[in-house]
């Protein structure tokens, strides 16, 4: 009797543990589950930080929904910094989604769980693409995902801080040099840092590639130790260290350090991708402005980097899940993420729009937003994508750590670089 | 002769005196201490005070030269953006379950366990307790990676489930339960096994009252740390909007937000208040409980 | 004691009594399953399965191979950050404990001197139980470049202030510093209460026989209260060697590896760089190392702790 009181109590305890293992996430395998209505319910997993970012993925579940009644999207965000390591970790479990967003960097490291899309887009009509956005998601000639928007890397000017220091202010074709001598007339002017510092892969590399066309990555392989990377490693690092007009970042936690920094007024320049034109400009309390990437000895260059949605290889739903995706990157979507401001898009018909939602928020910047889009467009001039290898979590932990010993004068670039490339090695 | 002359004079110094004197001494000497203590004090505050300082300041502000505790205005929408910016008020609720959840099974399976070790008899007892002692000194972080294996093979990867339950099985909650209990008079026990109440109705009626402020402390401190713990979720949680607690999203919010420390801290001060609130009013218990256990974070 | 309860319990029947003893067996398996069963699946099976996988190669995505003891040559041979790791956290270790203990035993006696002894005692130990990721993005915020602690440096001292976070040689220090400020509050209360209880009747004596200040403090006061200082100690020392969440958020285990802590390096190599054995095979050295520091602990309190009879 009183046994069975215990054992009651025991019995209690387990449906406990069983219920609270049934409220995780619901979702099964194959990334999605078939109603009993007939109906589709695909998992969709893409990064979302704020609110407002959240509210424009729910409202596109609902394009997608309005199209195809029976197929229904079921959204799961993760912030960005920390996207692409919960996918692996998804992954792993065997409970990716259906949908993946992806970007066009981490393509090479993903590639083996998405299904080409080749074959499902045979009879769609990819034209409407810009093809530098499209060509950005290909991995071995393959196409693994369709673009969501359109970004390169361009450098970030203060262009208050140009005028006072009477600076003519950047456009296409001006080099490194003028940017050096830019950065140390800004610096002597405004006592501020000329340029904020980056140890961020893109942020970065995109200036080193500017410089002399140094790449970290050849075919899927690290490839720091050359000269070429060593040399504009050695210029980049110089900015803090012999020039000292570069803004060294206060920790090796500080991903965004450049970009922020120039964002609150506390460096004149910086490095950073298309998709912060809007807020950038938006709330800098000066008037932000961009201009492509300084020329450097092997001309024009900058990395395109931008995002799209592929479907994974264990998606039960295949053919549910292009329609979607054929939504989620279509006209209509783009158009709405380009009036939320919140995307360049891939699609060239609805480029435009993003200009305009840009225009509206500050009218008194409109001009300056003008500007900054036609530089988009010469900013494409020479890119190429970005490529990474399949470590590239581990690389950038790295980069992050030793690189800023460099910029603090603490070792020396190559040194920096040795490291990474050695440590590198092991997870490669 | 000169020891003779100071002989007489403390001679004539009456006792009252002396004693009237040392005690004016004390006195001066604890006032200066307590005014040292309270600079003390406050210097140990100013980065809580620091904190809630740059909370109300208007973005772009943070930074000063000098630093001053007051911006331009004092802006309490700061408290109300954290909100707006990120679903910081998800993570506040999933914290709440979490931990919630979390402390009962805590509480239970300590309780449970604790009875069996201080008031039953039985085969084994002694070198199991043992074993459960031997697990206080595992370190969380030797388990976690092949947690992570253990919650993949039970499709717990990214669930509450995976927050609540790893965790709340602590040899530290019946070791504390079980001094409580040993301390039950045995009579006590004895007189209700006599009146025919069983194990269980010993312990429900007899020995979980007793033991009401242990419980109490050891449900507070569970709290606390399953609100608190961060490598866990951080390992655990996908979907952070959707199952994130509360360090867990003030890390991803400010990785998103470096530049706009005034939200951050805003949104530092509201993931400090809830355990500053069960420490204002819990204090007498939680300090008790400390000092008696040193129940320390995990 | 199992004299006396054998006293107590009357002497016949003892049939009646192997059997309720076999009953009692029962009901004890019951009350004990749900901890047995949580501890077991959750901690024991977890330990174990840590050495297995340190003897695996196991990646996170694909399949496991036995690898024998590379994990570890790995650790100890390839790895310079592993070795830097355990440097570091030996170097945390050897400055916090000991200013956390300082700190907590300076203040507890302090405060035992006050009427508020409570409210101090709260004080002290707010940061103690709010979130450690709060924390340290509050010092994130004050060890800026421009930031409040670089400023005032440089006005008292009148020297630069390095960039604290960025310099290989003050980054662990300002963890370090942080970290005392936010975990020397539980300490300070528990060495408070063992003040409190210092026996009246011993420190009268001790002041008769004319002992004050510092030989009162070492002859007197803290062997009375060694019991908490050694319990304190020990407590300390383990949960520094697992110091993670600080250098997580401040330092990001930057720069280079000089703020690389052993369960930073769990986490990157499981995390980041997604090897799950050569994480358990660093996560399994940690283990031994405390419990060896723990154990040489306990052999080495009985020349120092003094426990009344």
């Amino acid at each position: 009797m009183r046994l069975r009181k215990t054992a009651l109590v025991a019995a209690g305890l387990v449906a406990v543990l069983a219920a609270a293992a049934g409220c995780g996430s619901g979702s099964g395998a194959g990334g999605g589950t078939k109603n009993s209505d007939g109906s589709v319910t695909i998992d969709w997993q893409m990064w979302a930080g704020s609110s407002d970012e959240q509210k424009q993925l729910d409202h596109l579940t609902k394009l997608v929904h309005q199209k195809y009644p029976k197929i229904n999207l079921k959204l799961r965000t993760a912030p960005f910094k920390d996207y692409f390591t919960k996918l692996q970790t998804e992954m792993s479990a065997g409970k990716q989604a259906c949908l993946v967003s992806m970007q066009s960097l981490r393509l090479p490291g993903f590639a083996a769980n998405l299904e080409p899309l080749d074959q499902l887009a045979k009879d769609a009509d990819l034209s409407g693409f810009d093809p530098a956005a499209l060509k950005a998601l290909k991995a071995d000639g393959k196409q693994y995902a369709l673009p969501m928007d359109l970004g390169a890397l361009m450098m970030y000017y203060n262009a208050d801080a140009f005028k006072k220091a009477g600076l003519k202010a950047p456009a296409k074709g001006w080099t490194i040099d003028e940017f050096v001598a830019d950065a140390k007339a800004l610096k002597a002017k405004s006592g501020k840092p000329g340029f904020g510092m980056s140890f961020s892969d893109l942020n970065l590399m995109s200036l080193l590639y500017a410089y002399n066309g140094a790449q970290p990555v050849s075919g899927d392989k690290l490839t720091l130790t050359g000269k070429k990377m060593q040399d504009a490693m050695t210029w980049y690092t110089e900015l803090a260290t012999k020039e000292k007009v570069g803004s060294v970042p206060a920790s090796s936690s500080e991903g965004g350090w450049g970009e922020t920094q120039f964002a609150n007024g506390n460096a004149m320049m910086a490095v950073d991708g298309t998709w912060n034109i809007g807020s950038t400009i938006g709330q800098a309390k000066f008037n932000a402005s961009v201009a492509p990437l300084p020329v450097g000895s092997a001309g024009a260059r900058t990395y395109v980097a931008n995002s799209g949605y592929g479907i994974s290889t264990n998606c039960a739903y295949k053919k549910q899940a292009f329609q979607a995706l054929s939504v989620l990157t279509g006209d209509e979507a783009e158009g709405y993420l380009a009036d939320q401001g919140r995307a360049y898009p891939a699609r060239t018909s609805q480029q435009p729009k993003f200009g305009e939602y840009l225009a509206k928020q500050d009218p008194k910047k409109a001009d300056l937003v003008k500007n900054a889009l036609a530089t988009v467009k010469d900013g494409l001039d020479g890119s190429v994508p970005f490529t990474t290898t399949q470590n590239w979590d581990q690389v950038n932990q790295l980069f992050s750590q030793y690189l800023l010993q460099a910029y603090t004068g603490a070792t020396s670039p190559k040194n920096a670089l040795d490291t990474v490339q050695q440590r590198a090695q092991r997870g490669a | 002769m000169s020891t003779d002359t100071l002989r007489r004079t403390a001679a004539h110094d009456t006792g009252a005196d002396r004693i009237q004197r040392r005690q004016r001494n004390r006195r001066i000497r604890q006032t200066i201490s307590h005014v040292l203590l309270v600079l003390v004090a406050l210097a140990f505050l100013f980065p809580l005070i620091f904190t809630v300082a740059t909370a109300l300041k208007p973005a772009g502000e943070t930074f000063s030269t000098p630093p001053s505790l007051v911006g331009s205005s004092i802006r309490w929408q700061n408290f109300v953006d954290v909100f707006t910016f990120v679903p910081f008020h998800r993570y506040i609720l999933n914290g709440m379950f979490v931990a919630g959840a979390g402390t009962i099974v805590t509480l239970i399976a300590s309780a449970l366990s604790a009875y069996a070790f201080a008031s039953l008899k039985w085969r084994g007892r002694d070198s199991l307790f043992l074993v459960f002692l031997g697990t206080i000194m595992v370190p969380q972080e030797v388990l976690i990676v092949p947690m992570f294996i253990l919650m993949q093979r039970f499709g717990w990867v990214d669930s509450y489930a995976a927050l609540i339950f790893p965790w709340a099985f602590t040899a530290f909650g019946t070791f504390l339960l079980r001094q409580f209990f040993k301390a039950v008079p045995y009579e006590l026990q004895e007189a209700a096994r006599i009146d025919g109440c069983g194990p269980l109705r010993t312990f429900l009626q007899i020995m979980l009252p007793m033991a009401k402020p242990a419980l109490g402390v050891l449900a507070v401190f569970t709290f606390v740390n399953f609100w608190n713990s961060f490598l866990w979720p951080l390992v655990m949680i996908n979907d952070v909007n959707a199952r994130g607690t509360v360090p867990l999203g003030l890390e991803l919010f400010f990785g998103q937000n470096g530049n706009q420390w005034h939200l951050v801290m805003a949104a530092s001060v509201i993931s400090i208040l809830p355990t500053l609130i069960l420490l204002l009013f819990l204090q007498k218990h939680l300090v008790k409980g400390v000092a008696t256990s040193g129940l320390a974070g995990r | 004691m199992a004299v006396a309860e054998a006293t107590r319990t009357p002497a016949p029947a003892k049939r009646r009594r192997s059997r309720s003893a076999r009953r009692e067996q029962w009901h004890a398996t019951g009350f004990i399953t749900p901890s047995v069963v949580g501890l077991g699946l959750f901690t024991l099976f977890p330990v174990v399965m840590a050495v297995v996988m340190s003897f695996y190669k196991w990646p996170m995505l694909g399949t496991h191979e036995f690898v024998g003891f590379s994990n570890f040559s790995y650790l100890f041979g390839g790895d310079p950050d592993f070795l830097a790791a355990v440097r570091n956290t030996f170097v945390f270790t050897g400055l916090f404990v000991p200013l956390n203990i300082i700190v907590a035993l300076g203040l507890a006696f302090w405060i035992s001197t006050s009427r508020f002894q409570q409210l101090f005692r709260v004080l002290f130990f707010i940061p103690s139980i709010t979130p450690a990721v709060a924390n340290a993005v509050i010092w994130k915020l004050l060890y800026q470049p421009d930031g409040v602690i670089a400023y005032y440096t440089e006005k008292l001292f009148g020297v630069h202030a390095p960039n604290f976070l960025a310099d290989g040689h003050t980054a662990l220090l300002a963890v370090v510093v942080m970290s005392v400020w936010q975990g020397f509050g539980y300490n300070m209360i528990i060495f408070s209460a063992a003040i409190n209880e210092m026996p009246p009747s011993v420190l009268e004596a001790a002041s008769i026989d004319g002992a004050t200040g510092i030989r009162k403090l070492l002859r007197i006061q803290l062997p009375l209260i060694s019991p908490s200082l050694f319990f304190a100690t020990v407590m300390t020392m383990i949960s520094s060697l697992q110091v993670f969440t600080q250098v997580f958020i401040m330092t990001g285990g930057g720069p280079g590896n000089s703020t690389e802590t052993m369960v930073m390096n769990v986490y990157q190599a499981g995390f980041v760089s997604r090897d799950l054995g050569l994480a358990a095979a660093s996560a399994w050295i940690l283990f031994a190392l405390i419990l060896i520091i723990t154990a040489v602990q306990f052999v080495g309190q009985k020349r120092w702790v003094h426990y009344e009879h």
